[in-house]
Formats: C-alpha cells, sequence, structure tokens
C-alpha cells in the first residue's frame, strides 16, 4: 500500500516536473519574442507621443486593441507621467483616452482583486484623470491599506487640496499611522494647503498638529509661526520636537522677538528637543546663538553635544573662533568634536583658507596650535 | 562459546531492528521535511506574486528624489579585500538613493586593505569622538574622504566580523543602517527596494533583507552588473541553485509568516535603536546575522511588541560563491556551525510558545530540519549501507525511495526556478535556464551528499564561541 502510493506520488512529481519544465522553456521562448516586440513597439510609441506632446502634429491615437501594444504604450505614458507635468501631462492624458488605456484601468478599479485596483487607481493618478475621482473616494476607504493609500495620493495627485482634509482625518483612523507617508501625500499637491492644515490644527490631535506644523515648515509658509509659538512649549515632546523642526525649515526671519522666545529651549528637559534645538541654532546667526551652543557643546547628552558643534561651524567667523577655544577646554569630548569639524572643513571645505580672511585669524590659528601641540604631540593631522 | 553465539546474536537482531527501525525513521523524517518545503513553497508562491504585483504601483521615480524616504548608513566591513575594496566602495557610493553615508571598517586586516583604501579614496585621519553605544576591540583610527563627503573609514583591531559591524553601528549616524559584506555588488535601486518596508510601516519593520544571487559568471563593470550569466563552474551553478531555493521559497515563506530567522549579512537593513537595544551584533559568534535576528525576535517577542522582519524579493545583492572545494567545505561548515551557535544560545525558544511562531515554528524547523538534517542523511547513507549487508534491503522500494527524493528535490528547485522566471528574469539566456534545470538534477548525485557530508563535519570540532572571517579565494570583479 505504502510502495504503491510512494510509487504513484514519484509518478506524479516525474510528470510535474516534465509540465513544468516544458511549460517554463516555452514561457522562455515567448518571452524573448514578446520582447524584441515590445522593444520595436516601444521605439514606435516614443515617437509617436512625442511628436504629439512636442511638436504641431495634431493626429490622434487610435483605440489600441492588442494586449501587448496597450502593455508598452501604458508603461511609456506612467514613464512620461514622472517627468512631464502641465501640458504636456494634459496630451498624456489624452493619449490614454483615445487608446482606451484609461478605460481599461477604470474598469480594474472594480475587479475583485485589491491590487488590480491598486494598479487602476496608480494610473489614473499619474495621468490626473479627474473621470476617476468617484471611484477613487470609494477606495480611500479600502480595508487594504496599500489599495487606500494608492487611492489617497491619486486623489491629491487629481484634485489637490479639494479632498486633503477627509484623507487626513481617514489617516488618523488608520491601522498604520506613519508620519512620512502621510507627508508624502500632502507634498504631492502643488497647491497652497493652509487652509486645509488650519483645520487640522483645530483638530487638536497630535498626529494632525504634527503633520500640519512640519508640512507647513516644508512650505517655508510663515503663517505656521503662530502654531510653532503655541506648540513649541507643548507638554508633548512630538509637538516640541516638530514644532522645532518647522522653524528650522522657516529659518531666521529677523523677529528678535520670536528668537528670544525660542531661546528659552535651552534648558528643555528632553534631549531630544535639544538635540533639535542646537541644530536650529545653527540657522540663528547672532552672537547670543553663540553663547547658548557653546554650553550646549558641553550638555549631558551626546547628541546635543555633536549637534552643537555642528551649528557653531555655521555660525561663520565667531562660531570658528568659540570652536577653537573649545579646543583648549577640559571637557574632552567638547575638546575632540571641536577637532573634528575644525578637521573636517580643512579637507573639505578649505577652513584654513577661510580662517587667513577673517579678523580673528591669529586667535584662531593660536588656539589651533596651542591645542596641537599641548595635547596631540607626536600625531600628524592635516591642516 | 555458546554465550558468544548467543551474545552476537542479540547484537546482530538488536542491529537488525535498530537498521529498520531507522529506515523508517529516515522515510517519515523526509515525507515531513519534503511537506514543510511544499508548505512554504506555496507560501512563497504567495509572496512573490504579491510582490510583483505591489511593486507595480510603487513610485520609485519619486521616491528617489523625496526627502521623506530616510537616510541609510551603509556598513562594509572588510578584513584581508584589498583586490575589490576600492571598486566596491565606488559603486556603492553611485547607489541610486536620496541620502546615504558609507562607513567602511576595515577589522584589523593583514594586507593592504588600509593602504588602498587611503591611496583609492584620498583618506585623511581626523579625531573623531563617537558614542561607543556597542563595546567593541580598539579603534585605531577614524578616516574621511577628501574626495566623498559621505563615506567615513574605520581601522580597528581584529575583532571579527560582528566586532567589525559594532564599530560601524557606533559610528554610523542614520537611523537606518544596512551591512553588505565588501565583497558584494548592489544592484543600483537595490538600497531603495529594501527599504521600502520601512517606508510603508516604519513603525513595525525592525528589519529588512534582500535576495542573494551568485555573481560568478555575470559580467561586471566597474561594480555593477552589466549582463547576468551563469558560471562556466560547475560548483558555481549548483551554488546558483541552492541560493534561487534558499532565498526564493525559504525566505519568502518565513517572512510571510513573519518568522524569518535569518536576513542575510550579505545585505540587511535594520533599525539602528533597536540593534544597540538588544547589544548589537554578537561579537562572540560565527554566524552574527542569524544570531542578531533571533536576539531581536527574543527581545520584541518577550515584550510583545507589534513588529516585522521582512523580506523583500526584489532587491539584489550579487555575491561571490567559492569555485574550489576547500573554501566552499571552509564556507560551509563555518554556517552550519553558526547555526548550532545561534540556536544552542537561544534553546529556551524551542517549542516556547511565548515566541509566538519563531519559537513555534521558524525555531523548532532550524533544529529539525537544518541543524540535524545532515546528521539524519548521513547516518542514512551509512544505515543503506548496512542494509545491503544484511540483506534488508527491498531493492525495488529503495530505488523507487531514491528516486522520489530526486525528483521531490528536482521538484522544489524548479518551483524555485518558476519563482524566478515569473518575477525577476534575472537569466535573459535560454541556455542559462537549460542549465540551471540539468544542475537541479545533478545535485542530487554528490554535490547534495558533499555538502551533507560538511555539515554533518562541522558538529565535530565544533566550539562555541569561536570567531572567524571566512576565508573564501576572492576574483576582482572584471568584464
Amino acid at each position: 500500500m505504502f510502495n504503491s502510493f510512494i510509487i504513484y506520488m514519484f509518478y506524479i512529481l516525474c510528470l510535474l516536473n516534465v509540465f513544468f519544465f516544458i511549460y517554463l522553456l516555452f514561457k522562455k521562448l515567448i518571452d524573448k519574442k514578446k520582447q524584441n516586440f515590445k522593444k520595436e513597439k516601444r521605439e514606435y510609441f516614443e515617437e509617436e507621443i512625442n511628436k504629439y506632446i512636442f511638436s504641431e502634429d495634431e493626429n490622434d491615437f487610435s483605440k489600441l486593441d492588442a494586449a501587448l501594444e496597450m502593455e508598452v504604450l501604458e508603461e511609456l505614458l506612467l514613464e512620461y507621467s514622472d517627468i512631464i507635468s502641465g501640458e504636456g501631462k494634459e496630451r498624456l492624458l489624452s493619449i490614454s483616452r483615445q487608446t482606451g488605456i484609461l478605460g481599461k484601468n477604470l474598469e480594474l478599479m472594480h475587479k475583485r482583486s485589491w491590487w488590480k485596483q491598486a494598479m487602476g487607481a496608480y494610473f489614473i493618478g499619474q495621468m490626473e484623470a479627474e473621470e476617476g475621482v468617484p471611484i477613487l473616494l470609494e477606495k480611500i476607504d479600502s480595508e487594504k491599506e496599500e489599495l487606500a493609500y494608492i487611492a489617497k495620493r491619486s486623489l491629491i495627485k487629481i484634485s489637490g487640496t479639494k479632498y486633503l482634509e477627509q484623507i487626513m482625518e481617514k489617516e488618523v483612523h488608520g491601522s498604520i499611522k506613519t508620519k512620512n507617508r502621510v507627508m508624502s501625500l500632502i507634498d504631492d499637491t502643488e497647491e497652497d494647503i493652509y487652509s486645509t492644515m488650519e483645520k487640522l490644527f483645530e483638530r487638536e490631535n497630535t498626529f494632525l498638529s504634527i503633520i500640519a506644523l512640519e508640512s507647513l515648515g516644508n512650505r517655508k509658509d510663515e503663517r505656521v509661526i503662530p502654531y510653532i509659538k503655541k506648540y513649541i512649549f507643548n507638554q508633548e515632546k512630538e509637538l516640541r520636537i516638530s514644532s522645532i523642526k518647522a522653524a528650522m525649515s522657516i529659518g531666521d526671519i529677523g523677529d528678535d522677538e520670536y528668537f528670544w522666545y525660542l531661546l528659552k529651549l535651552e534648558t528643555d528637559e528632553s534631549w531630544e528637543v535639544r538635540t533639535f534645538f542646537a541644530k536650529l541654532l545653527g540657522i540663528f546667526k547672532r552672537t547670543e546663538s553663540v553663547d547658548v551652543l557653546s554650553t550646549l557643546l558641553t550638555d549631558e547628552n551626546w547628541h546635543v553635544r555633536f549637534n552643537s558643534g555642528e551649528s557653531l561651524l555655521k555660525q561663520g567667523e565667531i562660531g570658528i573662533l568659540t570652536l577653537s577655544e573649545m579646543l583648549l577646554s577640559e571637557d574632552k569630548f567638547a575638546s575632540d568634536r571641536a577637532f573634528d569639524i575644525i578637521q573636517r572643513e580643512t579637507i573639505f571645505n578649505n577652513l584654513e583658507d577661510r580662517i587667513l580672511l577673517y579678523g580673528n585669524c591669529e586667535k584662531i590659528m593660536g588656539n589651533i596650535e596651542e591645542f596641537k601641540n599641548a595635547k596631540r604631540a607626536g600625531v600628524t593631522y592635516e591642516f | 562459546m555458546l554465550k558468544e553465539q548467543v551474545s552476537r546474536m542479540n547484537f546482530n537482531s538488536f542491529l537488525i531492528k535498530f537498521v529498520v527501525f531507522y529506515n523508517y525513521f529516515v522515510l517519515y523524517y523526509l515525507i515531513f521535511v519534503n511537506g514543510i518545503y511544499t508548505f512554504l513553497l506555496i507560501l512563497s508562491m504567495k509572496g512573490v506574486f504579491i510582490h510583483g504585483k505591489t511593486s507595480e504601483f510603487l513610485p520609485y521615480y519619486e521616491m528617489l528624489s523625496s526627502i521623506f524616504v530616510p537616510p541609510v548608513s551603509i556598513i562594509v566591513p572588510c578584513h584581508n579585500e584589498e583586490s575589490t575594496i576600492v571598486e566596491n566602495i565606488y559603486s556603492l557610493l553611485s547607489l541610486e538613493y536620496s541620502q546615504f553615508e558609507i562607513v567602511v571598517v576595515n577589522d584589523g586586516s593583514t594586507d593592504n586593505t588600509l593602504q588602498v583604501l587611503i591611496d583609492g579614496l584620498n583618506l585623511k585621519k581626523i579625531d573623531r569622538p563617537y558614542k561607543s553605544s556597542i563595546s567593541t576591540a580598539d579603534v585605531r583610527g577614524v578616516y574621511i574622504s577628501g574626495k566623498f563627503e559621505n563615506l567615513v573609514v574605520i581601522d580597528k583591531e581584529n575583532g571579527g566580523k560582528a566586532d567589525a559591524l559594532n564599530s560601524g553601528v557606533n559610528i554610523c549616524k542614520y537611523p537606518l543602517f544596512t551591512a553588505i559584506d565588501a565583497d558584494s555588488v548592489l544592484e543600483k535601486n537595490a538600497l531603495l527596494k529594501v527599504v521600502v518596508p520601512f517606508i510603508k510601516d516604519s513603525e513595525r519593520v525592525v528589519a529588512s533583507g534582500g535576495i542573494v544571487r551568485i555573481v560568478n559568471g555575470s559580467k561586471v563593470d566597474r561594480g555593477f552588473i552589466e549582463k547576468v550569466k551563469l558560471s562556466q563552474n560547475s560548483l558555481a551553478i549548483f551554488q546558483t541553485v541552492e541560493y534561487l531555493r534558499a532565498f526564493l521559497f525559504g525566505r519568502i515563506g518565513f517572512s510571510m509568516l513573519n518568522g524569518l530567522l535569518i536576513v542575510s549579512g550579505a545585505f540587511g537593513v535594520f533599525k539602528k535603536d533597536i540593534v544597540i537595544k538588544v547589544g548589537g551584533y554578537t561579537s562572540n559568534t560565527i554566524g552574527e546575522d542569524m544570531e542578531l535576528i533571533i536576539k531581536i525576535h527574543e527581545y520584541l517577542r518577550e515584550r510583545k511588541e507589534d513588529y516585522r522582519v521582512v523580506f523583500v524579493p526584489d532587491p539584489v545583492c550579487w555575491t561571490q560563491a567559492p569555485e574550489d572545494i576547500k573554501s566552499l567545505s571552509s564556507q560551509r561548515i563555518r554556517w552550519h556551525r553558526g547555526l548550532m551557535d545561534s540556536l544552542f544560545r537561544h534553546k529556551k525558544m524551542f517549542l516556547n510558545p511565548k515566541y509566538g511562531i519563531v519559537g513555534m515554528f521558524s525555531i523548532p524547523y532550524y533544529w529539525i530540519v537544518e541543524l540535524f538534517g545532515p546528521i539524519i542523511e548521513v547516518t542514512g547513507y551509512v544505515v543503506v549501507i548496512l542494509s545491503i549487508i544484511f540483506g534488508l534491503i527491498n531493492w525495488k522500494f529503495a530505488i523507487i525511495f531514491f528516486l522520489f527524493a530526486v525528483v521531490y528535490g528536482v521538484f522544489l528547485s524548479i518551483g524555485a526556478v518558476l519563482l524566478e522566471e515569473y518575477n525577476f528574469k534575472k537569466y535573459e539566456d535560454v541556455k542559462d535556464y537549460l542549465k540551471l534545470i540539468l544542475y537541479s538534477i545533478l545535485e542530487n548525485f554528490g554535490y547534495r551528499q558533499m555538502v551533507a557530508w560538511w555539515r554533518f563535519r562541522a558538529f565535530f570540532g565544533y566550539k562555541k564561541g569561536k570567531k572567524t572571517w571566512g576565508n573564501i579565494k576572492r576574483k576582482e570583479f572584471t568584464e
């Protein structure tokens, strides 16, 4: 009984192996032929698309029936959509309509499998096809995270900020709340997002406020400043950090009151906040920044000290002078960190030449020499 | 005299009983193992299918320039790699990725590796302070390049690969890092693809690994793959089939279950903070890659965290396979000892429901199939010989059974080739395809037994806590 079972299994496996072997062999041969055909078609379509987009040629595309031709053209349209915008994009959309490729993708949105729907959603978004909006609105509620995300992205690509608030609302309730993913969605819209972000602030939801702060900051929208002031001393560490990030993106707006307000972060209890604050001070090129950074260079936390050194460098002459003085500090880390930065800048950015132009040239060079002689005797360093 | 005869008869009958018992044991073991393989193959087919479809709507182009793609530190540990190291660093520097740094760790090379790096990359020694989160062997110096701002070289005392990786973890500055073998070649978009899981699910994903393929035979120009071809060397082709099977259905299957125990040391991305939390790579082990992943599973499962260790089948890291028996045998013995090391260290996880799928499936799989497999296989051959001596063998059944095992092995290999052809199509030539199939049959007649023997030998001379760099004869990548 068992013997015959093994024998039957043996025969079945032999047949399966032969079947797979022949199937794969044929597939391989057919794929090769397909590849050559696709290559030819690709060249042809590329020329046609270029003519349609860039020249006066108004010859329309005809509807395609052959699946392989559609596949080639669809791939090309997607590639073009990554690099073309404005009128050119409208022309791409027109090609996809004429050839039936858009219609095919709209149909995909009604298929049962979620990945087919996602592929359709992706194409519709890339083409910025208005006719896809109603079905995309349905799909943003999909339980399949991937599909919902692609649908949201496509909606934003097509309609800008129109559905942004609705989409953000869904994100708050989604099972995966990934800040960068949400922010990259917002990044897809070229329109002014302020009014939508304002509504997000009104929700008093930490996640949404973080998104709004950083998104407005990334766009250097100064209307975010009142919100920075509002949240920079919030109880929640994440909100304080996002406020600093927004402030970093906005930069120094020359408002002393605002700057003095930010300086209060020096004694924040969280090292993460102090780390970002140290980075922020690199942007505010003022004497007060240098003073605070000198203190932060001896902070108890390594990350804070590390970033303080970098920010001091950004302060220009006065920062470099401070760094050179730090070389002689009793705090070994501060001294080593200062030396690391000075060495690196010498190698990459000709710091030595820059120093020669500074009023404090002699002082800085003297400090460096003193450091080298006193602490690093016998070791050769590049200067 | 009679007593002696009786005791000899008793021994003979015991031996006969044992041989019969063992034959049945091997038979059921084979069925059990092949059942698991089939289960993994089915899971992998599903995994590869989903991956293939989802990657069609991933906006790779946008991701290339996106500020929302997390920056990555690439740690390249090296030991006596003077012939290939500079070329490899150059190829890594031209990876398609928005923001990354390369941290090369020279682990006390006794050849000219450091000087080659200094000359080839215009390195300058600096006095850089860094946070030593994981203790390592002494760092002799930190170098930065006058040519590339995103390149750091650490020169340290020899401490083994894990120690070198830990030094890299200490000094690297980004929250994600990848560890790449110095003798490997990454495809241009590989880094971006392997980081995708961290973009999609940054909260839960703690590690992700890509596929490692055999570069022997392929055309490599300035550190990049120009044309994928199979090697002319038989040993390399056997390993190509093995790698396809191991990665395309082994790892995908385990990843689908969230029970992946190995993210290849040749190419994996990790969250730096979690690696530091588990104490970094274990220095006194050979299989530091597997050890790290098991530690991460152990740590996170004990804390009941929701996390993912994923395998992405698309990003490819090409690596050189040994082409001579000596290197191959030492590599396999080293790998098996690494496996033993990790499993012995974490024996408490075996069939322990506290560790979920990892404790109940992955760890037992590695104990029963991977660790003891070679013992059962080699002793199985001995028992077959004994069966012949005692006249216990049913030749018809034995031959059918052997052929069944071969055909099943071929079926699994063809399954892996099928997955390869459906999604990745790396080998364009029909000739290469035919070779792959031919070698998946041939491997059952000699190669497989040879590998089993090496792995069996690994049990002898195993010493816990031994740390060495694998020495394989490397070739320079040339066209």
